[in-house]
């Protein structure tokens, strides 16, 4: 297999979405080409820093400040019908009501 | 452990202690994915807030044969895209007349504590939040999606109402300008905020 063929398999080898076959693939032509191993490596490398980023957290009240707003009966949070006007008047799209 | 999807459908019925567990299940998360996309702890604390309320008015909605995780997702994933788009808007029409002051004010990016504050408890190395920060805001959250949510492709493409096949070009795309973007500040020693690691 060339390189320019196994380009787009390397990514989705990353993804863990290949068939065996692509995968053998992959695996038999980064054995063979240092280039595309190099490539391979960097890509995951720069996957693996997303991931390892510590995780936030949100402040201790987070909850008890929600369940305050919605028991203030804040605009947009209560179940009402028709528009809703939120504080910023957004609803999530695709949230078809 | 209850699932995600059992405990929405004892909120449909208004049951106000499966919304808190789905809450504490899910604000960190949230607020995980807003911190990156808006870099800025205010704000995705308040994006985080504002999913929930939208949660809360829409739980009627969820169709308890879909994922609550993909739903959620959905919506901070929407107003996180709407935030953003609106401080591009801010930046051009701040002369603009204001209409809802308070609310306009709030929503301006303030540069001026970014972005060394959010290190303090996010940290992402800089040099890689530097990199995601150039990527267009529709592939910057795809690549969030994948590699901190860890979600399939599938689920990304429902998340953000795309065909699969946009969801790997762009995922593709970002994850090269990504690793390129990586390799360049190594060479160049990452000049910008000096630091010893």
């Amino acid at each position: 297999m060339k390189c320019q063929e196994v380009y787009h398999l390397i990514q989705a080898y990353l993804d863990v979405a290949v068939t065996p076959e692509q995968e053998r693939q992959v695996e038999a032509h980064i054995r063979a080409c240092p280039k595309c191993r190099r490539r391979l490596v960097s890509l995951a490398q720069a996957a693996n820093r997303i991931q390892d980023g510590d995780r936030a957290r949100v402040a201790n009240d987070f909850t008890a400040r929600l369940i305050a707003r919605l028991e203030a009966g804040e605009p947009g949070a209560m179940a009402a019908p028709g528009p809703v006007e939120g504080r910023s008047g957004q609803r999530p799209k695709g949230e078809a009501r | 452990m209850e699932s995600d999807e059992r405990l929405a459908a004892r909120c449909q019925q208004g049951d106000m202690a499966a919304f808190t567990e789905l809450v504490n299940r899910y604000k960190d998360k949230v607020y995980n994915l807003a911190v990156r996309m808006l870099r800025d702890r205010g704000d995705a604390e308040d994006l985080a807030q504002e999913t929930f309320l939208n949660v809360y008015r829409a739980v009627a909605t969820f169709r308890v044969d879909e994922r609550f995780s993909t739903w959620i997702y959905k919506i901070a994933s929407n107003l996180c895209i709407d935030r953003l788009r609106k401080r591009r808007h801010l930046t051009i029409s701040l002369d603009a007349p204001v209409q809802e002051g308070e609310e306009l004010y709030r929503q301006v990016p303030d540069w001026s504590h970014a972005p060394e504050p959010l290190y303090e408890q996010s940290e992402l190395r800089e040099d890689v939040q530097a990199a995601i920060d150039q990527l267009p805001s529709k592939y910057r959250l795809i690549i969030l999606l994948r590699h901190m949510q860890d979600m399939a492709y599938e689920e990304i493409a429902t998340v953000m109402d795309l065909p699969v096949g946009t969801v790997k070009t762009r995922l593709f795309r970002a994850r090269e300008i990504l690793k390129r973007h990586l390799e360049r500040m190594s060479e160049e020693g990452s000049p910008i905020h000096g630091r010893s690691v």
